[in-house]
């Protein structure tokens, strides 16, 4: 005879029976819809789920600028940097302590040119002149400011709200709130265009959310996950028959182990797995876009080639019911001009400019914009005074972001900065906040997600944020 | 298989098909049997864990972790189903069976159960296994006639069906990727 197992430990029991039946008595007080810890062990974690309120947007698509972009050569013009040119920062302003120590160096002006662009005028500099065309589609949103000084806090907060790493990812919060509008997919992608992004997978982490709900990195050659194609000893009939037999055996071990997710959780994982095997090679073969579309991202260009895939793969992925994708561009801190911003921006533009304006006039064109939400910005700016003479140092108090597509104004600009693009002081938004503006696009009430964790129903914002009402048409 | 050595330098075991060395480079073992180090032996650059390590939850290498995560992911799934390290171990596995239990059906299964999970198999899991065998021998059987290659257990005894091996290594692989094998009960 078998003998029969527990497959759970003491501890386990204890904190299920404590915030089991505590969520449950919560849960029917409350009698309200958000997503809790008292639903059934049983249900699937990746269901679709109905959303708070009327989404503006399906999928989310974030170009993540890594290392840091200056928004005072991009997007925030400051004319008071040329008359400060070479002096120290006047007195009233501080000393702010900085990355490197360089609040005392002398004012470094934008040697960019700038123009007004479109019906609304919005002011963009020659570095990204694909993306100027595009600004009656967008909301610059230049009062930006977050709370770490280096990159490992600051991407981590960009990504996950806290700057301490441990928090579920924005993207798995969405994958939490929303559930799964594909299954053959995983709901959150990662795509990295250079090294490992700062601070690594922690930034698309499910944090202590249950793990299903975390982002996946696609790889940037060949299949996007590693091991997605079995080796030539497995067929797909073969594979089939040993997961049909692998279920079998799990399930007959699972019987008395319903209150146990985590078993489901990896027989799911599997079937997720086999789906994958098929759909994930389909899903990033660009080979079947036209040459024109590969051309409007830039994929026939060196320099554009890598950030256009991940582009146009972003595109597909969207097409395909995927929730999050996030795209690096620069990843592994590749826009931290510390030495020298003209070349490493000129650089990293050009990298990116043709990508990103393609992407969004391919979602145009295919009336796929007005359901995504595309956000551009890094972890933080960049600073008006110098480091090492030509380069610039971390802003985290001040720094632009914009936002297209998915229920957003087009062509406008929300707040400022202060005259030297040092601090944000009209309108400020906090990474809570354009974090709660990004859920809100979705349909989510950022203090109504919540997962009731060590006691505390914890919510992607913590305990702040505010919807950037301004930012919706 | 496991290389028992104690201490040493770190060793680099191959890298994972299609994954990128890591920035300073990867000096692969020559030496098989550095594959089958247990991984704490594993050489670790900050930037960079072993795709496996990576897969399965190793800690973030840029700052301390006060407890580990433990996940469920298709990605770990896809390790433990497709690399060629965890097929390996599934045709270790299948002639350490073989080796004790020679060609009976009945034998390599107990074994088999004894082996991954320390107990014998009940009634519906040996009918259950003695099902996969003759159904999944028979794919293998149509490619082995396909002239596809199969992958066979590290020792055959002679006499042996190559495709009822390969069924063999199929279900042990199986096993290694159950519940019951991940989770103590």
């Amino acid at each position: 005879m078998a003998h029969k197992r527990l497959a759970r430990s003491r501890r386990d029991f204890l904190a299920n029976a404590g915030s089991g039946l505590g969520a449950l008595a919560l849960g029917s007080l409350l009698a309200e819809g958000s997503a809790s810890a008292a639903e059934p062990a049983s249900a699937d974690p990746l269901r679709p789920k109905p959303p708070h309120h009327k989404p503006t947007a399906k999928s989310v698509i974030w170009l993540f600028m890594e290392g840091g972009p200056s928004h005072i050569d991009l997007f925030d013009p400051k004319p008071e940097l040329e008359k400060l040119a070479g002096k120290p920062m006047p007195e009233s302003f501080g000393r702010p302590i900085t990355a490197m120590g360089t609040a005392s160096n002398t004012i470094l002006p934008s040697a960019r040119k700038w123009k007004q662009h479109g019906q609304s005028g919005i002011w963009v500099s020659d570095w990204y002149p694909e993306i100027a065309r595009h600004v009656d589609d967008i909301t610059v949103i230049r009062s930006c400011w977050a709370d770490g000084l280096n990159h490992v806090g600051s991407v981590c907060q960009m990504n996950t709200g806290s700057i301490l790493a441990g928090r579920p990812a924005l993207g798995a919060w969405v994958t939490y709130g929303l559930g799964s509008a594909n299954r053959n997919l995983p709901s959150f992608v990662v795509l990295t265009d250079a090294s490992e992004v700062v601070g690594g997978p922690k930034n698309w982490s499910a944090g202590f959310l249950p793990a299903t709900y975390q982002g996946t990195q696609f790889r940037n050659s060949g299949a996007p996950i590693l091991d997605l194609v079995p080796p030539k000893t497995v067929d797909n009939e073969q594979q089939r028959s040993r997961l049909d037999f692998l279920s079998k055996i799990n399930r007959h071990f699972g019987e008395d182990k319903a209150e146990d997710t985590e078993l489901e959780a990896r027989i799911e994982a599997y079937e997720l797995a086999f789906r994958m095997q098929a759909a994930g090679p389909e899903a990033v073969d660009l080979t079947k876009e036209s040459e024109a579309t590969k051309e409007l991202y830039g994929m026939n260009d060196e320099p554009t080639a890598k950030f256009g895939a991940n582009c146009l793969l972003a595109r597909r992925l969207v097409e395909r019911g995927v929730r999050f994708i996030e795209l690096y561009s620069g990843s592994g801190s590749g826009w931290d001009a510390h030495n020298d911003i003209e070349e490493n921006h000129g650089r990293m533009c050009r990298a990116s400019d043709k990508p990103v304006a393609g992407l969004l006039a391919d979602l145009k064109a295919r009336g796929l914009l007005d359901s995504t939400l595309v956000v551009w910005g890094g972890e933080f700016g960049r600073t008006p005074f110098n480091e090492k003479g030509k380069g610039r140092d971390h802003n985290p108090w001040g720094f632009s972001i914009f936002m297209a597509g998915g229920g957003i104004k087009g062509g406008q600009v929300i707040g400022s900065t202060d005259e030297i693009g040092l601090r944000a002081i009209e309108d400020r938004a906090h990474v809570h906040d354009i974090h709660a503006t990004a859920l809100h696009a979705l349909g989510l009430n950022h203090v109504n997600v919540t997962f009731l964790h060590n006691g505390r129903s914890e919510r992607p914002t913590i305990v702040a944020g505010e919807v950037i009402r301004k930012a919706f048409a | 298989m496991l290389n028992a050595k104690v201490g040493g330098p770190s060793v680099y075991p191959e890298l994972p098909v299609g994954a990128a060395p890591p920035r300073g480079g990867w000096k692969t073992a020559t030496d098989p049997a550095d594959a089958n180090r247990r991984s704490i032996y594993i050489f670790v650059r900050r930037n960079a864990r072993f795709p496996m390590m990576e897969v399965f939850d190793m800690p973030d290498t840029h700052e301390s972790c006060g407890r580990r995560n433990i996940t469920n992911t298709a990605p770990q799934a896809l390790t433990m189903l497709n690399d060629k390290v965890s097929y390996s171990w599934s045709q270790a596995l299948a002639a350490r069976v073989l080796k004790s239990a020679g060609l009976d059906d009945k034998a390599q299964v107990e074994q088999a159960y004894r082996l991954a999970y320390g107990r014998r198999p009940d009634g519906w899991e040996k009918d259950t296994a003695f099902t996969f065998f003759d159904q999944h021998g028979k794919i293998l059987a149509e490619r082995k006639a396909r002239n596809e290659e199969l992958a066979l257990p590290s020792e055959v005894p002679a006499g042996m069906d190559p495709a009822r091996a390969a069924a063999l290594v199929d279900f042990c692989h199986m096993l290694l990727n159950s519940n019951e094998f991940v989770y103590r009960n």
